[in-house]
């Protein structure tokens, strides 16, 4: 997905979109190009700019300064109403004095596409699995089947693009959850571009092909969930998207695959691959991310193993199901350790052991300090 | 116990005169008393066949009823104002809309007075409209405004995502979600307006005349029990009003805060 974007026309492109409000910038110079039939989440905690971003896109705010284009044209100006772009608003926004029927026909009449309006209806409703509601009230509904209402209502009409403004987030988990995969189920069989908005990483890591991350009203990463994940390429981003290890290190040298680092703790600097014009030279200080997952902790009376290695004290641990995570404490500051774990294998280490800890030096991320 | 006595007391007090109106108004007397003599619908039968009695019915509902189209058209532009586009001194802006409710009444039919007469309108119908939007204004702003709070006005953003523009999106979308505030000034603004006596007074003339102040004239004229009959059929016309509104609306909608 992310190549074939570049390849093709974007069917959305920010184009370096600034927002102020009374001197407070909420979105800062965010550029963004969405492909047609691409599922994009903008993720950020709140206050970061992603629902002023989306209400720009929708038509409801105007850029202070840059432009947003649909399939090319200039649309920064257009008034919502003349926009292809669907909303799936955070608390609904159903019209509590219509029933679900003329809720999901109200966009096909406002845009006078009444030709066969009656099999589109029932067509969508059959989409979202809610045949037989179409005289219910709003309000006789359940909270799951309201968001497959307003899901159907922005669908119906065949946006270029559909905007979801944390439509789960008032759901709880297991209901969320079957309609992440609905939701995902729904964008693939009707094809739309979906733009979707969350402060909940898991919510983005699962349902997107692209995660654009806001911090600050900026974007500081825009690539795959895998990508995102892997490679991330900010301390924001390595923190707000799952959990990690931010160890200080210095650069000690350049080398064929990457950089040479030297870590507190750690007896040998060590090489890690780093992307390419990431800029960085001997001497620099760098953050190095690493996931807690790719963490191995082995008895302080192990011979080393091969990459990064340190001793650390447990402090706690808390037992998960699959997993242990320990919570370890280093010369290199306090560590996470996530280890797989099976009934009967009891927990190896006790809390205040000396352990080793260490990781594959290629799992290692670098992060410019 | 003592206190429980009296709000008894007091509770069965409040719609006595009502009842006594209403029961005199069944008299076959010739003058008005309290107990009745006999039981006849003889007054009743002249409020209805005077063409008098029945020109100043029309009047007052004639003027309630526009009054009230033309008040709550109003309240609704001004609530819109203060409460979608927070303007600027909007709550002074509610104070002074709402300021006929706590003005004395005799000191605004003589301001009328002046007021109408440097216009021309004193005496006339136009004039009498003029007053009482003023008048219904503080009724009719009030369940408007606070229903205009209680809507989403996520609503219209969601009709204008759907694609409609905004005069469809304020016909089928804006108003809609207001309508048991509209319905209730329209209501309450009418009822206002029918009963209004004390400013009305001072502006009505040989041409124009309401049916409460008619009542009124005809108390310190003569004692006809007609006034009687008239005045039950006005309590029964209020009731009437107050019983719908509870229906539709529900009466604790004046009691709640905005």
């Amino acid at each position: 997905m992310p190549d074939t974007a570049t390849l093709s026309q974007p069917i959305l492109q920010i184009d370096a979109v600034t927002k102020e409000f009374d001197g407070t910038t909420a979105v800062d110079r965010v550029t963004l190009d969405v492909a047609e039939g691409e599922f994009v989440t903008l993720l950020g905690p709140s206050g970061c700019g992603k629902s002023t971003l989306l209400r720009m896109m929708a038509g409801f705010e105007t850029p202070t300064s840059g432009r947003i284009l649909m399939r090319g044209e200039d649309m920064s100006k257009d008034p919502a109403y003349e926009r292809e772009i669907g909303l799936v608003f955070q608390n609904l926004a159903l019209f509590p004095h219509m029933n679900v029927y003329d809720n999901v026909a109200f966009g096909l009449r406002a845009r006078k596409r009444t030709e066969g309006l009656d099999r589109k209806v029932r067509d969508i409703l059959a989409l979202v699995g809610l045949e037989g509601f179409e005289t219910r009230r709003t309000g006789q509904i359940s909270g799951g089947q309201r968001q497959r209402v307003a899901l159907a209502r922005s669908l119906v009409t065949s946006p270029d693009v559909l905007l979801l403004d944390e439509p789960l987030s008032a759901l709880d988990l297991k209901l969320r959850r079957q309609l992440q995969v609905e939701l995902k189920r729904i964008q693939k069989e009707t094809g739309i571009t979906f733009i979707f908005v969350t402060h909940d990483q898991e919510e983005a890591l699962s349902m997107s092909d692209r995660i654009a991350v806001m911090n600050a009203g900026r974007v500081e990463q825009f690539s795959s969930a895998v990508e995102t994940y892997h490679h991330p390429q900010t301390r924001f981003v390595a923190q707000f998207v799952g959990e990690t290890n931010l160890v200080e290190a210095r650069a000690v040298s350049r080398d064929a695959v990457g950089a040479v680092l030297a870590v507190d703790g750690i007896d040998q600097p060590f090489s890690v691959p780093l992307v390419e014009g990431s800029g960085i030279g001997a001497g620099d200080s760098v953050w190095i991310s690493i996931r807690p997952e790719y963490m191995t902790l082995g008895p302080n009376t192990d011979p080393a193993p091969t990459g990064p290695t340190l001793t650390g004290q447990v402090v706690s641990h808390s037992f998960s199901g699959s997993t242990v995570t320990y919570a370890l404490d280093s010369a290199a500051g306090p560590l996470l350790a996530q280890v797989p774990f099976r009934a009967g294998e009891g927990h190896p280490f006790p809390n205040g052991e000396t352990v080793q800890i260490s990781w594959a030096a290629d799992t290692t991320t670098v992060i410019p300090g | 116990m003592t206190t429980r006595a009296i709000a008894i007391a007091v509770l069965l007090f409040l719609p006595l005169p009502i009842v006594i109106v209403v029961l005199s108004s069944f008299t076959s007397a010739g003058y008005l008393s309290f107990p009745i003599k006999g039981v006849s619908l003889r007054w009743y039968a002249e409020f209805l066949g005077s063409a008098d009695w029945l020109k100043v019915l029309g009047t007052s509902a004639l003027l309630a009823l526009i009054g009230a189209l033309v008040s709550t058209a109003a309240s609704f532009a001004a609530a819109w104002a203060v409460v979608r586009h927070e303007m600027r001194f909007g709550t002074t802006y509610e104070t002074i809309l709402l300021t006929p409710l706590i003005f004395p009444h005799a000191a605004i039919g003589v301001i009328m007075i002046v007021t109408l007469s440097g216009l021309g309108w004193l005496g006339t119908f136009t004039g009498l409209i003029l007053v009482h939007c003023i008048l219904t204004i503080p009724y009719a702003y009030r369940p408007v405004v606070a229903a205009l709070r209680k809507a989403d006005p996520a609503l219209e953003e969601a009709a204008a995502s759907l694609g409609a523009r905004p005069w469809r999106t304020f016909w089928l979308v804006s108003l809609p979600a207001v309508r048991p505030g509209l319905v209730t000034s329209l209501l309450f603004s009418f009822i206002i307006s029918f009963d209004e006596v004390t400013v009305t007074m001072f502006l009505v003339g040989p041409f124009v005349m309401t049916l409460p102040v008619q009542v009124f004239s005809e108390v310190l004229e003569s004692a006809s029990p007609i006034i009687a009959a008239v005045s039950a059929a006005l309590v029964l016309f209020t009731s009437l009003m107050v019983f719908v509104l509870d229906k539709v609306i529900g009466i604790q909608f004046f009691v709640e805060r905005d």
